[in-house]
């Protein structure tokens, strides 16, 4: 299984090296997911594309971030890796409720979540990967996995890696989340 | 503005050595406004100051990269 994120890179074949924002219009939508459906021609599958974080909005928008994730994804027919942390910091940056998001995605089309820490630069915050998973957004998973399900997780924890056995404690708490957050539909499924 | 040249914009901006700050802006030729008129702002920070983000990760990135591949080099 294949993803790749739902942003652009560089113009004119040079490289920011950096996942920047779209403008969320219909002409986005277009012009990004005919790039995906020929991406999933040629490998003959269907891959994911990634909700990444953001720094800066564009005037020009015409859709916001859930609806222009949900329309390239149904007009590619591709598949979404829900980044949980992403849609919290994407939320503080930028103003919008991150329930409002998760509730508006459809659920059928969410095959993978990430979760990763982030720093609080007080204005702003960075998607830097390199701290343990905050409270809130720990509490968001749990609200993404009673809508979703038990969806395979991954932690990005990419700089400033601490011990393995912290690692492992992160994992086995995403397990314990889901699980908890999954209970009350268990115990109604087994009457 | 199309999305090719928003893009290109940006990348003039986000890749100036000194920075996407609205001073340096006007010194590249940037017309007043058209920043402000494409990026949101608010209390917290400036179209520019939003750029500006990208632009020191860019630099960072940048740094990174070279201290990786010279470093060792410093070493001898």
């Amino acid at each position: 299984m294949g993803s790749d994120h739902l942003c652009w890179t560089g113009v004119g074949g040079r490289n920011l090296h950096d996942l920047l924002p779209l403008p969320y219009t219909e002409e986005t939508v277009r012009h990004v997911a005919e790039r995906i459906r020929q991406v999933q021609e040629i490998l003959e599958r269907t891959i994911l594309i990634e909700n990444v974080s953001s720094y800066m909005a564009f005037r020009s928008s015409r859709l916001e971030e859930w609806e222009f994730l949900t329309a390239v994804a149904e007009e590619a027919d591709c598949a979404i890796l829900l980044d949980i942390n992403n849609i919290f910091v994407n939320a503080f940056n930028h103003r919008f409720d991150p329930l409002r998001y998760i509730d508006a995605i459809p659920v059928d089309r969410v095959l993978q979540f990430h979760l990763a820490g982030h720093s609080d630069h007080g204005s702003y915050l960075l998607d830097t990967h390199d701290h343990p998973i905050r409270a809130d957004v720990w509490a968001l998973y749990e609200h993404a996995v009673r809508r979703f399900g038990r969806v395979p997780t991954l932690i990005e924890w990419d700089d400033n890696i601490p011990d393995f056995e912290v690692l492992a404690a992160a994992a086995a708490e995403a397990r314990s989340r889901c699980d908890l957050a999954l209970a009350p539909e268990r115990l109604h499924a087994t009457g | 503005m199309n999305l090719r040249e928003l893009q290109a914009l940006l990348y003039q901006r986000i890749t100036d050595p000194d920075g996407a700050n609205e001073s340096i802006g006007e010194e590249r030729g940037l017309a007043p406004g058209v920043l402000e008129a494409l990026v949101h702002s608010d209390e917290r920070l400036s179209a520019f100051e939003r750029v500006d983000i990208y632009a020191n990760a860019y630099f960072y990135r940048l740094l990174e990269c070279l201290s990786e591949d010279f470093r060792p080099r410093w070493q001898y």
